[in-house]
């Protein structure tokens, strides 16, 4: 329980900082300028929801053995639900009709293909340190076996 | 003949020094002996096709565990060992061989490069492009050899 909670405030920080910039790419796409303080508060409570999900359903604290894919279903059902309330409830998406329902549909799905390109480039990145500390670790071998 | 043994926990190798008036058959046939010894410990005994071969252990790629039957892999070629996966971990841990998943151990000097995967795996790419996947139960061990910080919990 202390390691879940420990981990909820990095989960937290990572969703809301790639929901932030999703917003800011559909905002940009959108010739949208200013962004509301309130705004940023209500996708900071949604990131909370969305930091608590993303470790119950990839932390191991709660599931410790489960298919990758399942841990996905855990949490974007719900957050999907989530983001649709509160967008309903903040009235993010104004008189909520049928084609306002698809236009967050597709939204969602465009974020959620932003977030994974984001993990993709964070997961690059640590690669290439990962790789770094290899060569470091076969380079010294190397120099030990040479004494 | 005299015989001097050191034993010293400082040691990192074990060096063998022959102090001799000259080099007779004797000496020729210790020599051999411990040149023969060196070997078989970085060699592996295999198969392939019905015949026998002693494989020089820096080029086995990974060694995988299929069906009850344990495979080596190298650059071109695949042979059956007689050893089960675990004696070759406890065998071959120290020349940095080590256990990936439940059913296959890596060499890290053949790792060509690695990267993080969704899940907590890690994807490593092997010299001659195989990739493999280190399991999230492993990947923390590798980490902490290869001296990588951050521990997930």
């Amino acid at each position: 329980m202390i390691t879940f909670i420990k981990n909820v405030p990095m989960q937290f920080a990572r969703t809301y900082t790639v929901m932030l910039v999703c917003f800011t790419a559909i905002g940009c796409a959108k010739g949208v300028e200013l962004v509301p303080v309130a705004r940023l508060l209500e996708l900071a409570l949604l990131a909370v929801v969305g930091g608590f999900l993303m470790e119950v359903a990839f932390g191991r604290c709660i599931f410790k053995r489960t298919a990758y894919s399942k841990r996905v279903c855990v949490f974007i059902i719900p957050f999907a639900a989530a983001t649709y309330a509160f967008a309903a409830g903040f009235q993010w998406v104004p008189g909520m009709a049928l084609g306002d329902y698809l236009k967050l549909a597709g939204l969602f799905v465009v974020c959620g293909l932003l977030s994974v390109s984001l993990f993709e480039i964070e997961h690059w990145v640590r690669g290439r340190k990962y790789t770094g500390k290899l060569r470091d670790y076969q380079n010294r071998k190397e120099h030990e076996y040479d004494k | 003949m005299l015989l001097e043994l050191i034993e010293d926990e400082h040691i990192k190798e074990t060096r063998i020094t022959i102090a001799c008036r000259e080099r007779d058959a004797d000496i020729e046939k210790l020599i051999a002996y411990l040149e023969h010894m060196d070997d078989a410990r970085n060699s592996l005994l295999a198969s392939a096709e019905g015949k026998r071969y002693h494989l020089n252990i820096s080029t086995v790629l990974y060694i995988e565990a299929v069906d009850r039957r344990t495979f080596c892999y190298t650059q071109d070629h695949v042979y059956e060992l007689d050893l089960r996966l675990y004696e070759i971990e406890e065998k071959y841990q120290a020349l940095d061989f080590m256990r990936i998943s439940k059913s296959c151990i890596v060499n890290l000097y053949k790792i060509h490069s690695l990267k993080p995967d969704f899940g907590g795996k890690i994807l490593a790419t092997m010299e001659n492009g195989e990739k493999l996947y280190i399991s999230r139960q492993y990947a923390p061990m590798l980490k902490e050899k290869l001296g990588i910080g951050g521990r997930r919990l």
